[in-house]
């Protein structure tokens, strides 16, 4: 209970907000197919644009489809898809942030160089672009997204790598004969958690924007699929004055990224200290990890 | 700053969830009716002349002036008004004068097209017998490859037979080929332009040299395409009274319907049916709906290959039996479009003099859906629900609609469909690659001709050598029906031999047809002229623009 009071006071309202949404999605799309009224797919012409009703909470969109069984639905792919982007993106620029910090010289030039290159590429038109070539769908966008998405986490922590790679505790364990990737997962990594989640969370939100964007240009996630970016796309439903299927979804976009958005800087921010106060007390005696308040970032 | 951001969206949501408790029942009721009689044609003639009118281009910018190069809404919406055609297309479909000021057909195989002498050029220059000859023959040159080609499929010659005079002739007899005249297969360029520029006639940036009431004053390439009337142009009664007319290429229904809405843009043909309702309430405009059979536009299902699993004729016919065209006219189209039975429909066939006989074989096909007998048909077939992959154009939404409900429909009776939304320039490779359409068993098309003449129609998929024969289809019945039809002169004996080739088709189905939309014609009140039949692809209709 302690712990949790001290995990989650940090936060502060506008995070503690953020965070319970984002679990209130995350739980409603892995309950989805139960929690779910109707068949998402399933038509009905005659139910066209029906309004909402005590049998259709949210009304039924064009083709006569539960609206509020394709939301939860929707918040799957919606999610899911933003979740690989950045773990992709954590899996590859991670390995290479450390690699960089630890190195230094050329190899530090030559991978920030490469971060710079990729991170002027428009992550959209790089999805776009793969998509003109592997056809649209959710794979080629997830996997153009996560390559743009790498400098955008990597660099990150690639600053605040460098910060710890230059502390006295990184070389007394260097001295003590530990290991590079002992040092730099065990030490280096485990001091930097906050920035890294912190920017995941942001991340994880744009990636949810991008994706959602990507969809709703038909590029990424498919119909008949319910995915709120989809969703999103039906402006004929607004132009018919059937508002509710195309701006519920965009509702449920906006919340979900503004609150990912919220979460990370209050994660990452300078007032989370909790993270690097949890994890100094959950040190190990003989591990010589940094003292509070040696994580900080620099973009 | 941060919570009161998250207040907003959250009031947003509380906002979103209230209103909607006020609108239940139904969104939609029956669909549109048309708002004007079927006789009339076009919108009151412009009498007073306008400096500038913005017109809807479609949903894209032309691929090349050149008017033979690609047959589509953009180009046939635009360039018939600056490459007018050998014979004219009224807005009634009927055929007058056009840079031929008269034409003979004395037998099956001769055509005598007697030329206006007064007809010139945009740059002053007269338009010859050389340049018609020439104009008319680039169809037949592979090295163009006109959209029009299959049209000129069995003309052996077209020679100058005088100063004034082309006479065309064919190698059987053939009495449909005058309509091409009318379409831009039958447009008229200037040979020597056309030889100069070589390759690149028709680019954007070399442009063409015609004969039309309109040039091109400037074209972006992608947004913008200016017309300029053109102010030596020939034909007093149709020269223009718009001086700058300029088409917009409005990717976005919302955003075509707002421009319209908003007068920044003063007319669109083809107006997506999604923007019924809004420009319905339109306060400084006119949207006209026509009725059943108001356009040649028909929504079919193209099986792209006979092998694969649409190979089976059942599995069609399974897939066309279970279909709801009714319901789709209704909902994908919101009620302005009418179920359609036969790729031909009514459209095509209303205005013509054997219309009683089409009607009736027309009325044979009409079927109410049948999910049921459609399992019955497809128990005895072997592997139906093998997975059968359904193309569509991603960018339009009643298309991506259609898709599902078919998928839905499929599933209903087991049929394994699966759908796959394609990006415009994919999609519009399936219709000159055949490597596009190797991936896909089946794909949906907006389809048309630019007259209302039913064997046309067919024989651009039904015959071997069709331009639209996609899937190599062929059989003799409907093959010889429909040459028999191409030669016959009686409209009534051509009707029997189209309905016996139909009544083939139906059976074959090598497209299923699904609906077909009517006209939906937007213009503001501060122009006129407009026409409200399909006429307006490929002709000089925006001539008749003008101040009401």
């Amino acid at each position: 209970m302690r712990r949790l009071v001290t995990w989650w006071a940090p936060l502060g309202r506008s995070g503690q907000a953020a965070l319970v949404w984002v679990t209130l999605m995350l739980l409603l799309a892995l309950a989805a197919p139960l929690v779910a009224p109707h068949d998402p797919g399933q038509q009905s012409l005659l139910d066209s644009y029906f309004g909402p009703s005590p049998a259709h909470l949210l009304g039924c969109d064009g083709l006569g489809r539960d609206v509020l069984s394709r939301l939860l639905l929707g918040a799957r792919t919606s999610l899911l898809g933003p979740a690989l982007v950045v773990c992709c993106a954590l899996l590859v620029g991670i390995p290479l942030a450390l690699a960089a910090a630890w190195s230094g010289g050329w190899v530090d030039g030559v991978i920030a160089r490469v971060f710079d290159l990729v991170y002027a590429l428009p992550g959209l038109l790089l999805a776009v672009l793969t998509v003109a070539l592997f056809g649209p769908g959710l794979t080629p966008a997830v996997v153009a997204l996560s390559i743009a998405y790498i400098p955008f986490l990597a660099r990150i922590v690639r600053a605040a790598a460098r910060q710890q790679r230059v502390s006295p505790y990184v070389d007394a364990l260097a001295v003590q004969g530990f290991g590079v990737l002992r040092i730099t997962v065990r030490h280096i990594l485990r001091n930097i958690v906050p920035v890294v989640v912190g920017q995941a969370a942001i991340a994880f939100g744009y990636a949810l924007l991008d994706l959602a964007s990507l969809s709703y240009l038909g590029l990424a996630v498919q119909a008949p699929t319910p995915d709120w970016g989809v969703m999103v796309s039906d402006t004929d439903a607004l132009m018919q004055g059937q508002w509710l299927p195309v701006v519920a979804p965009g509702v449920l976009v906006v919340l979900t990224v503004l609150a990912l958005t919220v979460l990370g800087t209050r994660i990452a921010g300078e007032r989370t200290p909790y993270l690097r106060r949890g994890r100094a007390r959950r040190r190990r005696p003989q591990s010589a990890s940094a003292p509070a308040g040696t994580a900080g970032v620099a973009a | 700053m941060r919570n009161r951001m998250l207040r907003a969206a959250l009031c947003g949501t509380l906002l979103a969830a209230t209103a909607a408790c006020g609108s239940g029942g139904p969104g939609t009721g029956a669909g549109p009716k048309s708002n004007y009689a079927a006789s009339q044609v076009t919108t009151a003639p412009g009498t007073k002349p306008l400096s500038h009118v913005v017109w809807s281009g479609d949903y894209r910018p032309p691929y090349s002036e050149d008017p033979v190069k690609t047959a589509d809404y953009p180009e046939e919406t635009i360039l018939g008004n600056v490459c007018e055609t050998v014979i004219h297309e009224n807005a009634d479909y009927s055929l007058s004068p056009g840079v031929a000021k008269s034409w003979t057909q004395p037998d099956g195989r001769h055509l005598v097209l007697n030329l206006d002498p007064a007809a010139t050029f945009s740059d002053g220059k007269p338009v010859t017998a050389d340049d018609v000859v020439y104009s008319l023959a680039r169809n037949m040159d592979p090295a163009t490859a006109s959209n029009y080609a299959d049209s000129y499929r069995d003309i052996s010659t077209i020679t100058a037979t005088g100063p004034h005079q082309v006479t065309v002739t064919f190698a059987k007899d053939n009495y449909l080929f005058v309509r091409y005249l009318g379409a831009l297969g039958g447009a008229v360029v200037e040979k020597a332009f056309a030889l100069k520029a070589g390759q690149n006639f028709g680019n954007a940036n070399v442009g063409v040299v015609c004969s039309g009431p309109y040039t091109v004053a400037s074209f972006d390439g992608t947004t913008s395409l200016v017309l300029k009337r053109n102010a030596h142009y020939w034909d007093p009664t149709r020269a223009a009274k718009v001086d700058s007319l300029e088409f917009h290429f409005y990717g976005d229904n919302s955003a075509l319907s707002n421009a319209l809405a908003s007068g920044a843009a003063q007319g669109a043909f083809n107006v997506p049916p999604a923007a019924v309702a809004p420009l319905s309430r339109a306060t400084d405009g006119k949207l006209y709906i026509g009725g059943e059979g108001s356009t040649m536009e028909n929504e079919d299902l193209i099986v792209s290959h006979l092998s694969g699993p649409l190979g089976d004729v059942r599995v069609r016919q399974a897939l066309s039996m279970a279909l709801d065209r009714a319901a789709i006219a209704k909902t994908v189209y919101n009620g302005a479009a009418d179920p359609l039975y036969s790729v031909a429909g009514p459209g095509f066939w209303q205005s013509n003099p054997a219309a009683a006989t089409y009607k009736a074989a027309y009325q044979a096909l009409v079927k109410q859906p049948d999910p049921a007998g459609a399992k019955k048909l497809l128990a005895q077939v072997k592997n139906a629900d093998q997975q059968i992959t359904l193309g569509y154009p991603a960018a339009t939404p009643f298309e991506t609609q259609l898709a599902q409900v078919i998928q839905q429909t499929g599933q209903q009776i087991g049929l394994n469909i699966k759908i796959v939304g394609l990006p415009d320039q994919q999609y519009g490779n399936l219709f000159t690659d055949p490597k596009a359409r190797a991936g896909l068993d089946s794909f949906l098309t907006l389809n048309y001709m630019e007259f209302p003449e039913p064997a046309v129609m067919f024989r651009s998929y039904a015959l071997p050598y069709g331009v639209q024969d996609f899937n190599g289809y062929n059989n003799p019945v409907v093959t010889q029906n429909l040459e028999n039809a191409q030669g016959a002169q009686d409209p009534q004996k051509r009707a029997g031999y189209v309905i016996a080739a139909q009544q083939q088709l139906a059976q074959d189905l090598p497209w299923i047809p699904i609906a077909a939309p009517r006209a939906l014609v937007f213009q503001n009140s501060g122009v006129t002229g407009a026409p409200l039949t399909f006429a307006y692809m490929d002709t000089t209709w925006a001539a008749a623009l003008g101040a009401p």
